[in-house]
């Protein structure tokens, strides 16, 4: 078959018949080409009985497959936000936690919300902030203000990225699961 | 989601569902629950057992969406799903794509293995000829162009999707379809002719 004719036909059949890709030069092939003509007709032909093949939509198995589905969990995604919101919280403590700093007088404008105050709802709730309170306040104590701020912004990021690392790898490694 | 939802690309539809929106999942249904149903037809040679494992199909999609990566298409995605399904279920049940012509110890007279119509993937059609020549010209076919015929014609995909599914460079994918066709062809023949007026 010359290289031209089976160019034309691989196109016809890639487009079901129709020459809609087919440049105008190659289009006038078709009128000239009987073996190229009769491969277009077939094709077209051939397109329309797979079309006739194939089952129409089936909408009481559509109804079936909606009402199978479960309702999704929330509670998945709420959990996979914990270590970025732990992250924060982090960084947070340790801005207000050591003192003249400008996440503290920030922290102190949330309305209700003192520095004092906060550190008691920490003491509250966890014996973790109980721990972390009293760290931060050893180490602010003993290195110098830009050592601990660096040190906050540092955990707060590298949480962060971590999180959004195990994230990349776990769709990555599950996709190919799928396959 | 208030616009039409023919609007709606299948990642977004995705993004929606996973936002909770199940109005937006149901419309991935009815966007390739048929094509699902053709494709795993065939593939499985039981309309009703496709029917089945299409619903299975939509429901792993669902129960995983979390893990779909919108670097490939929903589409590519969604038929490697339901082709593992397909190829698991005819591994499962030993399931070899049988002839419906049988001949006799010599060779010669032909008995119609005349199928149920609720199982026939081909059952739809009025012309049952056409059912049986369709099904021998695919039987035919050797079974990576078998493949594609189906991914092509009854999934509808494009020949990007087959390449990216089927991990095939493009040309590789246009040249077996183009054989295929030819094959095909000659084999429907009969049934290539146009009505005169």
């Amino acid at each position: 078959m010359a290289s031209e004719c089976k160019s034309i036909q691989m196109i016809l059949v890639e487009s079901a018949g129709m020459p809609t890709q087919l440049t105008a030069t190659q289009r006038r092939h078709l009128t000239t080409c009987d073996g190229c003509a009769e491969v277009q007709e077939r094709e077209l032909l051939l397109a329309g009985l797979f079309t006739a093949a194939t089952p129409k939509d089936d909408p009481v198995l559509q109804q079936r497959i909606i009402g199978s589905l479960p309702r999704r969990r929330l509670t998945t995604k709420l959990i996979s936000l914990l270590p970025v919101v732990g992250s924060g919280l982090v960084g947070a403590a340790g801005a207000v936690l050591v003192g003249d700093l400008p996440g503290s007088s920030l922290l102190s404008l949330v309305p209700g919300v003192a520095g004092s105050g906060w550190s008691a709802v920490w003491h509250t709730f966890t014996d973790w902030g109980i721990v972390l309170l009293t760290s931060a306040q050893a180490v602010g104590g003993q290195l110098p203000t830009s050592t601990t701020i660096l040190a906050g912004i540092t955990t707060g990021i590298g949480g962060l990225a971590l999180v959004a690392l195990v994230n990349n790898l776990r769709s990555r490694v599950l996709w190919c699961r799928d396959s | 989601m208030s616009e039409p939802e023919h609007l709606f690309s299948d990642e977004a539809l995705v993004s929606l569902s996973l936002e909770g929106d199940q109005e937006a999942f149901t419309c991935l249904v009815r966007r390739y629950q048929r094509r699902l149903t053709g494709f795993l037809s065939q593939l499985v040679g039981d309309l009703e057992l496709a029917r089945e494992l299409t619903q299975e199909a939509f429901l792993r999609a669902w129960t995983a969406l979390e893990r779909y990566d919108p670097h490939y298409r929903f589409s590519t995605w969604l038929f490697r799903i339901a082709h593992n399904l397909g190829i698991d279920q005819l591994r499962r049940r030993k399931l070899t794509t049988v002839s419906l012509y049988r001949t006799d110890n010599n060779g010669e007279g032909m008995e119609l293995d005349l199928r149920d119509d609720g199982k026939d993937p081909f059952g739809h059609l009025e012309n049952k000829e056409l059912g049986e020549g369709l099904r021998r010209a695919i039987e035919e076919l050797r079974p990576e162009y078998r493949e594609l015929v189906l991914l092509r014609h009854f999934a509808a995909l494009s020949y990007q999707e087959i390449a990216e599914l089927k991990e095939m460079p493009l040309g590789t994918v246009k040249n077996k379809l183009f054989r295929a066709h030819s094959v095909l062809r000659k084999g429907l023949e009969p049934f290539l002719v146009r009505c005169e007026p």
